[in-house]
């Protein structure tokens, strides 16, 4: 390219000027409203409907009994009672007028609403929104863990061999685009999940819900309102993974019309609330069902804002730009509290804490190495100083509350440095040793990982350990637990989610270490414990196959299979004029008992 | 000129390409995809198997590539993994977020960064000059996402003068007045970093020019002070700062992620940093060649505009 001396074309004013209007339409343009975002389908009104009455805490319980009176075991099949949890669940608060709409404040922007495939437990909370499933824990009652209830079945059978589930639905129910949720809709759903001859078959779906659906043997319409489904091999687990987000039952109609790949970005369900559009990045809005089997919420609707900064986010909550968020940090808790119009409430999050020791490779293969980092870990300080009461310790599998398989019998970890150090000298490391551990920078675990890792690397200082921290990247640490650990490596810093006992079996087995699955990192191989918890796959009895977890669970302590910290809990705070909120002890929740006074 | 222009597009076809296969490789070279993250932490190495198959990410990467191209040569750039919405969609309505954003603070940074630059040259070492070259090192030192958080506190949640986040109020219809409202605290944030650096350049460039011989014999004629400093000496400095506002331009175009984060403004850099967290594969690719399309852009009109304000530059 050749500089010459010519005459302009165009002159240095004019130009400006062209400039000058070309930036001003292009703000005006931006200021004006935007063209609408991709809308749900409007639903066909369907006709006679009628609003079923919501159910309160002392029905949700009862109604399975009452469909299986006295629950009594037949020769062919075993009636199941609904369990509920020990402490009597609170009813939600007195609620304000209905109408209006919540604005809420989410830290991280929900992903598609697919109803089988996992976004994270943001985007399953809204999938308990829009969608129902068979069976379901209730997050609308507060209680020491959400207790069990039915959900598009009103009962259901199972054979003693725990291989076949014969449902019961709930007739009448409609999916938000008027067709009908039944035994078809059922089938669909669930051979849309497994069959790979399913015309619809995802096999995104497949991989997300194999933990139920993997082992099915077939899926029957027994009639318009009764579904069966066997399984090849005992699944005595199978009612508590159905209610889990990603086994909601989304209308066929829809997944029909738009496919799978568009299913998400227009779903249609059963649920309290029906997705209305999307801004990426500004907005969610979701409006409620008048037609909800379980009565219509008293909201009109509301709407999620992303506000991923911790700051930012309790700003907008402050000036009254949002009515609700779903995280306060563990700095901002006293703020909250000292402000008359917001209310803060901790729920006990199903998860746990800790770290994952290497039991192939030395020292960690060694029982009293591993036993000596517990008795080193000072958790009462870190859940107190650290945290500032957002988590409880933790010294077995699972949360004093939250979860269902909690056991106050077990023997734990406590504090105990002196014991420690008289461990590791035991194991021939009396002169201490030096450790090295991965941990993930937010996301897996806790986003407060880093910090409470420097916390407890001057823990297990003072017995002795050096530790050697290593920080990485989230995926890149989920990449890991899935390859397993390394000689070079002794621990992984983690946190499952554990509200079921069902996760055991994925902590614990020996044929799920890699490159089978991502829950066993740590080469836990015990033959003992493969045993009890094949014991109970094959126990439907529900208070037997707790007992059969709960020897799982010591037995875990005896051998110190984990180093157990601390059990998270998760800040939500509102605005005084959100009024019926129920904070229940889990990831999800519901806003369909909200009411904005 | 005209030859020029299409020479310079015509070689930003290969400087594309070659940006394509490198966004590529750097996804498949970080360790862990989209799979991985779909299935969640505890799913078995068969589960993740089947939803790296539905999502293609199991054939080899030279098909993946391809296949991507192709559909990418037509003006398709695929789906989301996360959101499962047209990429294409989603990445041009992130850009214009973030172009309001980086052209509001662009025309703040120039307004101030040149108004401080000529002021401090025209008048070297007074105290106008000390304190704005305190002001830039100031804005060149501190974290973008610190003063942010600053003006948020004080000016949204201490005088309750402009909201905390977003482009709109989510509860009002919007309009002129509700964006520019919101636009404010962001704008600034990233104005206060850019002025700095604009602000610098001018003064060094400034102070070159005014020391020229016919900058004094102006002077000598009776050239008023202002039309000297502004009419003159100022077309003359303007080439290396017109330099440093495309750099800075096209930095702010590419998403000021901390900022976009900070004030939940919904721009193309938080969306990028998720898609690259998430490992979603082809918003990352169609989000940094979007980002690469402007970039070329920018450079071809920085070098028209030297054209336009400097008669001695031509192009063929």
């Amino acid at each position: 390219m050749t500089m010459r001396t010519e005459q302009l074309s165009i002159s240095r004013r004019g130009f400006l000027r062209t400039l000058g209007f070309a930036t001003a339409a292009g703000l005006i343009q931006a200021c004006s409203p935007a063209a609408p975002a991709p809308t749900a389908p409007a639903t066909a009104k369907p006709s006679g409907t009628s609003a079923a009455p919501q159910p309160t805490a002392a029905q949700a319980a009862p109604t399975v009994a009452a469909a299986n009176p006295a629950a009594q075991p037949t020769t062919a099949a075993v009636a199941t009672a609904v369990p509920v949890s020990a402490s009597a669940p609170q009813q939600a608060p007195a609620a304000g007028k209905p109408g209006g709409t919540l604005v809420a404040g989410w830290d991280s922007d929900p992903g598609a609403l697919d109803n089988n495939v996992d976004r994270g437990a943001v985007t399953r909370t809204l999938l308990h929104m829009v969608y129902d499933r068979l069976v379901e824990r209730d997050i609308s009652l507060k209680a020491d863990f959400p207790p069990f209830s039915p959900g598009l079945a009103m009962s259901w059978d199972i054979s003693p061999d725990a291989k076949v589930y014969t449902f019961k639905l709930r007739p009448g129910v409609k999916f938000q685009d008027g067709t009908p949720c039944d035994a078809e809709a059922i089938k669909f759903n669930i051979d849309r999940n497994w069959d790979p001859n399913h015309p619809f078959y995802s096999k995104t779906g497949a991989g997300a819900n194999a933990l139920g659906y993997k082992d099915l043997d077939k899926v029957e319409v027994v009639d318009s309102s009764t579904v069966r489904v066997t399984h090849k091999s005992p699944f005595a687990d199978f009612l508590n993974v159905l209610a889990f987000g990603t086994y909601s039952i989304g209308s066929p109609t829809q997944i029909q019309k738009v496919g799978n790949d568009e299913f998400g970005n227009q779903p249609i369900g059963s649920g309290p609330f029906k997705f209305v559009s999307r801004e990426s990045g500004v907005k969610l809005v979701f409006e409620r069902n008048p037609d909800y089997w379980g009565g219509a919420p008293p909201l009109d609707g509301f709407i999620i804002r992303p506000l991923p900064e911790a700051v930012a986010r309790l700003t907008a909550l402050e000036t009254g730009e949002v009515d609700w968020v779903n995280s306060v940090h563990p700095d901002s808790i006293d703020r909250v509290r000292a402000n008359p119009n917001l209310t803060i409430d901790l729920a006990q999050l199903p998860n746990t804490w800790g770290y994952i020791p290497n039991h192939r490779a030395d020292p960690t293969s060694n029982v009293k190495v591993r036993q000596a980092l517990n008795w080193a870990v000072n958790r009462e300080a870190l859940c107190k100083d650290l945290m500032r009461g957002l988590a409880v310790p933790s010294t077995s599998p699972f949360a004093p509350t939250g979860t269902f398989g909690y056991d106050p019998d077990i023997k734990g970890y406590g504090y105990d440095p002196a014991k420690a150090k008289a461990l590791l000298a035991e194991a021939g490391f009396g002169d201490g040793l030096k450790l090295h551990f991965q941990i993930p920078q937010g996301a897996v675990g806790s986003p407060f990982a880093v910090e409470m890792n420097q916390y407890l690397q001057q823990n297990f200082k003072d017995v002795g350990i050096d530790v050697n921290i290593e920080t990485l990247e989230a995926q890149i640490m989920q990449t890991n637990l899935s390859k397993g650990m390394p000689p070079d490596v002794h621990a992984y810093s983690v946190g499952f989610s554990v509200d079921e006992m069902v996760n055991l079996q994925r902590q614990f087995r020996s044929d799920l270490v890699p490159p089978n699955g991502n829950t066993n990192p740590g080469w836990i191989e015990n033959a003992d414990l493969d045993a009890l918890l094949k014991q109970a796959l094959q126990t439907p009895n529900e208070d037997q196959r707790k007992k059969i977890y709960f020897q799982v669970q010591q037995q875990a302590v005896d051998m110190a299979a984990w180093v157990w910290v601390c059990h998270q809990k998760g800040a939500r705070a509102w605005s005084k004029k959100v009024q019926g909120f129920v904070n229940p002890n889990s990831y999800m929740f519901t806003f369909k008992t909200v009411t904005m006074g | 000129m005209r030859a020029y222009i299409l020479g310079r597009l015509a070689s930003a076809i290969p400087v594309l390409f070659g940006v394509s296969i490198v966004i590529f490789l750097l996804m498949k070279l970080i360790p862990g995809d989209a799979a991985q993250v779909l299935a969640g932490p505890s799913a078995t190495r068969d589960e993740v198997e089947l939803i790296r198959e539905d999502l293609g990410l199991n054939e080899p990467l030279y098909i993946q590539y391809g296949r991507w191209l192709a559909r990418a040569m037509h003006g398709d750039l695929g789906r989301s993994i996360e959101l499962r919405a047209p990429v294409t969609t989603m990445v041009i309505e992130r850009f214009k977020n973030t172009a309001i954003l980086a052209v509001t603070s662009m025309l703040l940074s120039i307004v101030l960064g040149v108004s401080a630059g000529v002021i401090s040259a025209a008048r070297p070492l007074s105290a106008f000059d000390r304190l704005a070259m305190i002001g830039d090192l100031f804005g060149n030192s501190m974290p973008t996402f610190w003063l942010g958080l600053v003006l948020i506190l004080t000016l949204s949640l201490g005088l309750g003068w402009f909201p905390s986040n977003g482009m709109s109020d989510i509860r009002g219809n919007g309009g002129p007045f509700d964006l520019l409202s919101h636009l404010a605290l962001p704008a600034i944030t990233l104005a206060g970093v850019s002025s700095a650096v604009i602000a610098r350049v001018t003064r060094s460039s400034m102070l070159e020019v005014v020391g020229r011989e016919y900058v004094t014999t102006a002077r000598a004629k009776g050239l008023s002070e202002r039309r000297l400093i502004w009419g003159h000496a100022l077309k003359n400095a303007i080439l290396p700062v017109v330099t440093v506002i495309g750099v800075q331009m096209g930095y702010l175009l590419g998403g000021s992620i901390l900022v976009e984060t900070v004030f939940s403004w919904p721009g193309l850099g938080l969306q990028l940093y998720r898609a690259i967290s998430s490992r979603d594969l082809p918003l990352v690719q169609g989000g940094v060649m979007l980002v690469s399309v402007v970039f070329v852009f920018l450079n071809l009109a920085v070098d028209l505009l030297y054209a336009i304000l400097d008669p001695r530059v031509r192009y063929s």
